[in-house]
């Protein structure tokens, strides 16, 4: 063989690929879901962390995406969960839970008002109208079934709407 | 959705990029990302990093405890109690999509239902080639759950609404039921099939029912409300019925009178989604916030706890060897009693999975694996 003949690239090269492509999109997305940046920034990292131990098993770049995409929901659904145990707590004993980056004043009034929202319907909703996938694509990040994703996003939006659009005239028309 | 649903749709989209694109993404290059550069450059506690770590340290403590045993009192070797066995990829199926497909096994084959396609699929339970292949529904709308039992494939349609009863041999449909709410999921026992259903296409509201269907005749001969407000509505078949929505009491349902034997209410304190849930001779098994749990069906009893995990929930089976779950990364199986781990293999994103002797297979968007131990 000749030696200009290049080398396919590796695992690394390919990850740093991704990591170029996605990494900011993944970091609003987390952003979106959990409403704390270094929360985020910290999410996208482990997502990363886990395609490179987990490459063997990723069937090829094209399917990487929804990997790292369903990495980050899941790591926000774990640390969600998590903030609601330590908050159940809080409640359970009577203490004032310490104050975070993710008060919702702090951010813009979309933001705050997806925030609102259940962690699914919120993961509907960014992966919908965010990353702007098809409810096929939403369905395959969450685990879930597309049935499920589109009454999600519908009731989702109700909900948004009314809080954000609240004049009848307006939303219902 | 309705016209000023669809203007809002619009109207948030443009909103939410606004807001994200706006948010202050601090430019990390590549090489400080990687995860044991950056976690000793920013010096912050990181997950995946971190998870390695303590593992790593464990198995070190672990060596230390071996090395000190006095080795002339043991003849025997070392041994390793509750080591996870590994598992490997024997045979993979390319099929396409990227919606994982949902799996059932019975009569010599693995059958496959195809969402992105609308197919399902007859699998050679070794080689995972095709032998037969139906069309169920329409590309990106067709098999949602499926199940075998009573000599047939069990298919929902989501596509047509109904119940399909598939003969596996020819491969053809020898019933259609039209459901009265659009389906959920499908399970064959106890002499009937049980389905779940909620919702019409102009009504997502929260009406979850449970039917149960002659499997001669299509009939359906009985139906319970259940409570919760989940458009997916998990079942599970084992010594008995049991069934859960989001927000809702687990049901533990007499196959006979449908009447409710005992309910378990806040089993996931804190989830804001339906948990996954399985029925064996053991137990019931639920995925709560980070763990697997096992629960008397009768008392309600917490029995059984399993190590601190990352649960995704639903791809969670009972078979004979032990509990399956898909946690985070990994596909686990727990010991049905103690739920101590006893073996796993690395996973991406799992969708359904199911077993024959010897084999589990797993649902990729577009592949199918089957796995089993090589020793």
């Amino acid at each position: 063989m000749s030696d200009d003949v290049a080398e396919p690239p590796g695992r690394d090269e390919l990850v740093a690929v991704l990591y170029h492509r996605h990494r900011t999109e993944l970091v609003r997305l987390a952003y979106g879901l959990l409403g704390d940046l270094d929360g985020a920034e910290e999410i996208v990292q482990d997502a990363f962390a886990a395609l490179l131990s987990r490459w063997p098993s990723i069937r090829d770049i094209e399917s990487a995406p929804r990997y790292l995409r369903a990495a980050v929901v899941n790591g926000v659904r774990g640390r969600w969960r998590r903030r609601r145990v330590r908050e159940l707590a809080d409640k359970t004993l009577h203490r004032d839970p310490p104050a975070t980056e993710t008060d919702l004043v702090e951010r813009s009034v979309v933001l705050a008002a997806v925030g609102r929202l259940p962690m699914r319907k919120r993961a509907c909703v960014l992966l919908r109208y965010y990353l702007d996938l098809s409810e096929i694509e939403t369905a395959a990040v969450l685990g879930t079934s597309v049935g499920t994703v589109k009454s999600q996003t519908s009731k989702a939006l109700s909900q948004l709407a009314g809080l954000l659009e609240p004049e009848p005239s307006e939303v219902n028309r | 959705m309705s016209n000023s649903l669809d203007n809002f749709a619009a109207r948030l989209s443009t909103q939410l990029h606004e807001s994200l694109d706006a948010a202050p993404i601090a430019d990390v290059p590549w090489v400080a990302a990687r995860p044991s550069v950056g976690a000793r450059a920013r010096g912050r506690r990181r997950g995946a990093w971190m998870r390695a770590m303590m593992l790593a340290a464990a198995a070190a403590v672990i060596a230390v405890v071996v090395v000190a045993q006095p080795s002339s009192r043991h003849a025997s070797p070392p041994v390793t109690p509750g080591r996870p066995q590994a598992l490997t990829v024997l045979a993979t199926a390319a099929v396409g999509g990227t919606t994982p497909a949902s799996l059932a096994a019975g009569g010599g084959w693995v059958f496959a239902g195809l969402w992105d396609s609308g197919q399902l699929l007859r699998l050679d339970p070794t080689t995972l080639h095709t032998t037969a292949t139906l069309q169920i529904g329409t590309a990106g709308s067709g098999p949602l759950s499926i199940a075998y039992g009573n000599g047939a494939v069990w298919v929902l349609n989501f596509d047509d609404g109904r119940l399909w009863r598939v003969d596996p041999a020819t491969m053809t449909a020898s019933l259609k039921v039209q459901l009265p709410a659009q389906p959920s999921q499908v399970a064959v026992g106890d002499g009937a099939v049980w389905v779940t259903v909620c919702c019409t296409s102009s009504d997502t509201s929260t009406r979850q029912r449970l039917l149960r269907i002659n499997p001669e005749t299509g009939a359906i001969t009985g139906m319970r409300a259940v409570a919760g407000d989940g458009e997916t509505v998990p079942l599970a078949l084992g010594p008995e019925v049991v069934v859960t929505s989001q927000n809702g009491p687990i049901l533990v349902i007499d196959p006979n009178t449908m009447d409710v034997v005992s309910a378990l209410p806040d089993v996931c304190t804190g989830c804001d989604e339906t948990a996954g849930l399985v029925a064996g001779p053991e137990g019931l098994y639920v995925t709560s916030l980070s763990s697997v749990a096992r629960y008397d069906p009768h008392s309600g009893r917490l029995l059984a706890t399993s190590p601190a995990m990352s649960v995704v929930g639903m791809p969670l089976s009972v078979q004979s060897d032990g509990i399956w779950i898909a946690a985070g990364d990994r596909l686990l199986r727990l010991d049905p009693s103690s739920l101590a781990v006893t073996a796993q293999a690395p996973v991406a994103v799992t969708g359904h999975l199911v077993e024959l002797p010897h084999s589990i297979y797993v649902s990729f968007g577009g592949a199918i694996d089957r796995l089993g131990s090589t020793n």
